[in-house]
């Protein structure tokens, strides 16, 4: 304790003085001689759990019950005007919900690439590197296979993004698509080589 | 152990006894030791001596309960004074709501509620003991707030860091909870000290 602060304490001890001398000097108040005697007699024979219990019997008292009634249908209250909606909607008037785990376009992958990748090649003739790109990847041997499949559409659709007609980002392109991924067979594969193999000659003649 | 060598143990060491072998003549001294200011200090604070005693005895009880829960690294007078300033409190708020819910529902045909006069009186002033009854009754008309610290730091005489820890408070706290109580003591006792 600094100096200062033993001061300020002597001055209130000087100013409250009588204060401080009266209770000093009041009288002790004992226990009575038979005090341990009772107590043991409490702790022996059990009961202090009446003791102990005694708050719990404030939950029991009947003046409380008026009081607990409200509560409760208070709450009751607040949680029906809670569960019911503001506006009600008209569900004629509300679109219906879509269905991802039912939609299948598998039919519209062939169709969906074609599309775009007629696109790109249409749009951007002068622009030569995803040309070179989609020439490199025509190859059904490198880029056509059952595992690398979504890949190759995935790069497909990428690179008619980056013509500027399809503005998809990755993640669209990723998450977007609601269909159902399918392998493509030997016959598909043919299919789609032939249909790369046109589009390859319609783009030479293009550039000639 | 012996019950020389336990004698000489001091509270925390018998408390430590207590809890680990169960010693009930440990605790048995510190109920010697303890029930005298635990009264002093429980009857000042409610001014009721029955009420006093069994908040004292319940404060033991729980002691005897709830050993366990004493943590070695406080002192043990400081742990019992704050189970019986608990104690004493919650007694004060039932007296008080009582108190209030009997005067009310006084006389079911509306007679007038005979309240003593207890102002002080001069002429039987001298006598100490009445002092110290006058004494008594000022304390108890100061705020409980107050008037636990200064039981503490008056008559029992703690020191202020004994105190904050009882409270919970900050040993400014305690300080300026003091000097309010002593204030509002002293406007109580004007009386006396003008004589």
């Amino acid at each position: 304790m600094s100096n200062k602060e033993m001061m300020k304490q002597d001055d209130e001890e000087n100013l409250y003085g009588d204060v401080i001398k009266n209770l000093k000097h009041l009288k002790n108040v004992d226990a009575p001689d038979n005090f341990e005697d009772n107590l043991f007699l409490k702790i022996n024979s059990g009961n202090y759990i009446q003791i102990e219990n005694r708050p719990v019997k404030i939950f029991i008292q009947k003046k409380l019950l008026p009081a607990l009634a409200v509560f409760a249908a208070a709450i009751i209250v607040i949680f029906m005007i809670e569960t019911q909606p503001s506006h009600p909607q008209d569900p004629f008037s509300v679109k219906p919900r879509v269905r991802e785990d039912v939609i299948a376009g598998s039919e519209n992958i062939n169709k969906s690439v074609e599309d775009l990748a007629r696109k790109s090649f249409q749009n951007n003739s002068t622009d030569q590197k995803p040309a070179a790109k989609l020439k490199e990847r025509s190859n059904p041997e490198n880029n056509i296979n059952d595992k690398n499949a979504d890949a190759y559409l995935e790069n497909s659709l990428t690179d008619a993004a980056l013509t500027g007609d399809v503005k998809l980002s990755k993640k669209e392109i990723r998450n977007g698509l609601n269909f159902k991924q399918i392998y493509l067979d030997k016959k598909q594969r043919k299919e789609l080589t032939v249909l790369k193999e046109k589009m390859e000659n319609l783009y030479n003649q293009s550039r000639k | 152990m012996k019950d020389k060598n336990l004698n000489d143990l001091s509270d925390e060491e018998l408390i430590l006894e207590f809890q680990q072998n169960n010693t009930e003549r440990a605790f048995e001294i510190l109920v010697q030791r303890y029930k005298n200011p635990l009264v002093n200090f429980v009857y000042r604070f409610l001014g009721d001596y029955e009420t006093c005693l069994d908040v004292v005895q319940e404060t033991f009880i729980k002691v005897y309960r709830y050993k366990n829960s004493y943590i070695s690294i406080a002192k043990f007078s400081t742990w019992i004074y704050t189970i019986a300033g608990n104690l004493a409190k919650t007694e004060y708020q039932r007296r008080k709501r009582r108190k209030f819910f009997s005067i009310n529902s006084y006389g079911e045909n509306k007679e007038t509620l005979d309240i003593p006069d207890e102002r002080y009186r001069p002429d039987i002033a001298t006598d100490s003991g009445i002092k110290d009854k006058i004494i008594q009754k000022a304390l108890l008309k100061v705020s409980p707030v107050y008037r636990e610290v200064l039981i503490l730091r008056d008559i029992q005489g703690l020191s202020y860091e004994e105190i904050s820890e009882i409270m919970g408070i900050t040993t400014g706290t305690v300080k300026s909870r003091i000097n309010r109580g002593r204030s509002q003591l002293q406007k109580l006792l004007k009386d006396i000290y003008n004589e």
